[in-house]
C-alpha cells in the first residue's frame, strides 16, 4: 500500500482552495494516493506553492494532482529515542530538553507518543502536553544495547488512521549492537511505510571536529525513503533544534493527492517530484509506495 | 597512622601464636568479607559498591592474597569471585584482578584434580562463573587470558587424569571467536552456491576465528550438556556465513534435544531467520509464530512477525505483532545470546555459596 494512501477508498471530490482549516471532502469512490512533500529553500519552508507549481511522476508518468494542502491534516507522531547504556549526563539532559520541545510545539489536534528502546522496546505512551515538561527521570534510566533497527521496524508500522499524517523522529547515539532484523528489512518495511522518518543521530565529535554516526548511509536512505530527514548533531550541538525542526519541517510539508492516471496500482511505484517554478530548492518527498496488492 | 597502628596489632599477633587476620579489619576487603562470611549479600554489595571502596579493597588484595594462600577455603574463594563480579559490572578498573585473584587460589588447592571431587567441582563452578562475568560484560581478552592460563589444568575433551573436563569451556572458545566475527567480516550471502564456511569472510584473521569457532562447537557438540547449545551457536553461525540451509536441517534434527524453554525459543527463531535467509517467509512466519508461543513475553519474535508480515502485505496482522513488541517486558534469551554463559551466573553463584 502507499503512502497513508494508497488504497484509501474515498469519496473524491477534493479541491485545492479549501480553507486551511478545513478537511478536504472526498465524493466518488477511487484509489488515492497522497504524498507528503516537504519543499525548502536555504533552510526555511517554502509555503505559497500552487498545485501548478509542482511535477509529480509515478513510475514515470506525470499526474494530475487532485488537491494540494498545507498543514491541514493533524500530525501523529512517534519519538523513538536511545535509551541505551551510552545515552548518559548530559546527552540525557539535552535528549529530555529536547522530547519537551516537541511537547511544546504539538497542537490541540496533533497526538505524540514516546517510545524508548535499547535492547528493549518500551512504548512508553502518549505525551500529554498539559504535562510537559517531563523530567529527566521520566526517560527511564540508560543502560543495555542498542536495537534500533528492530525499534524502527516496528515504528515504521504506525497507525491505521487515515486522515492523520504520520511522522517518527528518531534520536540515535550511535551503533546498532543487538537487533534481530536487519538493515535490508528495515528498509522493506520503510518502502511500506506510511510514516516520514527523520533521524538526529549524534556523535561524539564536535563543531569544530566533526565525526560521522554509525549506518550514517543507510540512515540517509532510510530517511530519502521515507520522506523525511537526517540531521547528524555533533555532541556539542542542539539536539532540541533538530528535534523542533524535524517536526516543523513536517507540519509545512503539502499533500499531494492524485489518482494513478495509468490505473495499474499493483506492485512498486517510484515517485519523484519536483518544483517547477524558477529557484532553488530542496524538494523532500517518499520514493515511492506499493499499491494495491502488490 | 592508623595503618602503623593495625600492622603493630597484626605483629602482636604474629608473635603472641594468635591467628592472623584474614585483612586488616578495618579495611573494605576485610569488611566486605566479613558481611559475606555472615551471608550478608546485599551487605557486602553495598561496602563495595563505590568506586573509592573498591579501589582501596583492590590495593589491599596482593596483602590479602598473601595470608589467604596459606590454607584452601572456598569461602574465601567464592567471595573473590563475588567482589570482581561487582567490579567487572560497574566497570571499575582493574576488577577482573579480584577474578583471577579466585583463580589463583582454587588452583592452588593441595588436592589435585581427581583426588577430591567436591574440590574438583567446586574449581569448575569458580572458573565458569569468571567467564560467564567476562562473557557478559565482552571482556574477549579477559577471556582468552583466563582461558589461556587454566589451558593445561580444564579441558572440554577427556585428557589426562590430571586434568579436568568441563564442556562449557569450548562454548567459552566459540563464544570469543563468535563474538570476534564482525558483520563486515562476512562477504557471503545467501544464495544459489553454498559458500565454503572459511571462505564466507574476508581475511585470514576471520577465517581464523570461524575455523576455531567451529571446531570448539565440534568438541561442544560431543557433550550431553553442551551438544544443543552449540547447535543454537553453530546455527545461527552459518547462517551468518550464508549457508542458512544448513542451519535449518541442524535445528530441526536438534530441536527434540532442546531441554529449556530457552533454548528451544532460539531454536524456533534461529531457524526462522535462516528461513528468511532462504526467502521462505511461509516457514519463517511458522517457526517465529512457535518461539512466540514458547516465550510469549519475549519481544523478538514479534519484531521478526512484523518485519515479514508488513512484506506479505498483511498490515493489519503486522500492526498486532508491532503492539505485541512494544508492549512485551519479558526477558528475552536473544538478548542473552550475546552474553554467554552471563544468563547462568545467577545459578552459579548460589552454588558457590552453598558449597562455600
Amino acid at each position: 500500500m502507499s503512502a497513508r494512501a494508497a488504497t484509501i477508498a474515498l469519496a473524491l471530490a477534493a479541491s485545492a482552495s479549501l480553507p486551511q482549516d478545513q478537511a478536504p471532502v472526498f465524493r466518488s469512490s477511487v484509489d488515492l494516493v497522497s504524498i507528503d512533500v516537504s519543499v525548502q529553500r536555504r533552510g526555511r519552508a517554502v509555503t505559497d506553492l500552487t498545485a501548478p507549481d509542482f511535477e509529480l511522476r509515478d513510475n514515470g508518468e506525470v499526474q494530475r494532482l487532485l488537491s494540494i494542502d498545507r498543514e491541514t491534516l493533524p500530525i501523529d507522531i512517534v519519538l523513538v529515542t536511545d535509551l541505551s547504556g551510552s545515552v548518559r549526563g548530559p546527552l540525557l539532559a539535552a535528549l529530555t530538553r529536547a522530547v519537551n520541545e516537541v511537547g511544546r510545539q504539538v497542537r490541540a489536534s496533533d497526538r505524540v507518543r514516546l517510545t524508548v528502546f535499547n535492547n528493549q522496546i518500551r512504548d512508553l505512551g502518549p505525551i500529554d502536553p498539559a504535562h510537559v515538561p517531563l523530567t529527566i527521570g521520566q526517560l527511564g534510566t540508560p543502560s543495555g544495547a542498542t536495537s534500533l533497527f528492530d525499534t524502527l521496524t516496528v515504528t515504521l508500522v504506525g497507525d491505521a488512521t487515515p486522515d492523520r499524517r504520520q511522522m517518527a523522529v528518531v534520536f540515535t547515539d550511535g551503533a546498532d549492537t543487538q537487533s534481530f532484523v536487519d538493515e535490508a528489512a528495515v528498509m522493506e518495511v520503510a518502502r511500506r511505510s506510511e510514516m516520514a522518518i527523520f533521524v538526529v543521530a549524534v556523535t561524539d565529535g564536535t563543531l569544530r571536529t566533526p565525526l560521522r554516526p554509525p549506518h550514517e548511509a543507510w540512515l540517509q536512505s532510510l530517511t530519502d525513503v521515507t520522506g523525511g530527514r537526517l540531521e547528524v548533531v555533533q555532541g556539542d550541538g542542539t539536539l532540541d533544534e533538530s528535534f523542533a525542526r524535524a517536526v516543523e519541517t513536517f507540519r509545512t510539508s503539502y499533500v499531494l493527492r492524485y489518482t494513478v492516471s495509468s490505473g495499474r496500482l499493483a506492485g512498486w511505484h517510484d515517485v519523484t517530484v519536483k518544483v517547477t517554478r524558477p529557484g532553488d530548492f530542496d524538494v523532500r518527498a517518499r520514493r515511492g509506495y506499493f499499491g494495491g496488492n502488490r | 597512622m592508623r595503618r602503623a597502628v593495625v600492622i603493630t596489632a597484626c605483629a602482636i599477633a604474629v608473635l603472641s601464636g594468635r591467628p592472623v587476620p584474614a585483612a586488616q579489619d578495618d579495611t573494605p576487603l576485610a569488611r566486605a568479607f566479613d558481611l559475606y562470611a555472615a551471608a550478608d549479600y546485599d551487605g557486602m554489595l553495598r561496602s563495595l559498591a563505590s568506586r573509592q571502596a573498591y579501589a582501596i579493597a583492590l590495593r589491599d588484595l596482593d596483602r590479602v592474597m598473601g595470608v589467604w594462600r596459606r590454607d584452601w577455603r572456598p569461602r574465601r574463594i567464592a567471595f573473590l569471585v563475588e567482589a570482581g563480579i561487582i567490579g567487572v559490572r560497574r566497570e571499575f578498573p582493574d576488577a577482573e584482578q579480584f577474578l583471577f585473584a579466585a583463580r589463583d587460589l582454587t588452583t592452588e588447592r593441595v588436592a589435585r584434580p581427581g583426588q577430591s571431587p567436591e574440590q574438583d567441582a567446586f574449581e569448575i563452578m569458580v572458573h565458569r562463573a569468571a567467564i560467564a562475568v567476562f562473557e557478559g560484560s565482552g571482556r574477549l581478552t579477559d577471556i582468552d587470558t583466563y582461558l589461556k592460563s587454566i589451558s593445561k589444568r580444564v579441558v572440554p575433551i577427556r585428557g589426562e587424569p590430571s586434568t579436568l573436563l568441563d564442556p562449557r569451556i569450548a562454548l567459552a572458545q566459540a563464544f570469543v571467536n563468535e563474538m570476534r566475527l564482525r558483520p563486515s567480516d562476512i562477504v557471503a550471502r545467501s544464495g544459489p552456491e553454498t559458500p565454503s564456511l572459511v571462505t564466507a569472510v574476508r581475511d585470514n584473521r576471520a577465517r581464523d576465528h570461524v575455523r576455531a569457532a567451529i571446531a570448539a562447537l565440534d568438541t561442544a557438540a560431543e557433550h550431553a550438556e553442551t551438544a544443543p547449545e552449540a547447535a543454537l551457536h553453530r546455527a545461527y553461525l552459518v547462517t551468518r556465513l550464508g549457508r542458512p540451509q544448513e542451519a535449518v536441517a541442524l535445528l530441526d534434527v536438534t530441536r527434540s534435544t532442546m531441554a529449556t524453554d530457552e533454548l528451544r525459543y532460539l531454536s524456533h527463531l534461529f531457524s526462522g531467520r535462516a528461513l528468511v535467509a532462504l526467502q521462505q517467509p511461509a516457514g519463517a512466519i511458522t517457526q517465529f509464530e512457535a518461539a512466540a508461543r514458547v516465550l510469549p513475553n519475549a519481544q523478538t519474535p514479534a519484531v521478526a512477525l512484523t518485519s515479514l508480515l508488513v512484506q506479505a502485505g498483511r498490515r493489519d496482522e503486522a500492526r498486532q505483532w508491532a503492539e505485541v513488541a512494544r508492549t512485551r517486558r519479558g526477558i528475552d534469551p536473544w538478548w542473552l545470546y550475546w552474553t554467554g554463559d552471563y544468563r547462568l551466573l545467577p545459578r552459579w553463584l548460589g552454588e558457590l555459596r552453598k558449597a562455600s
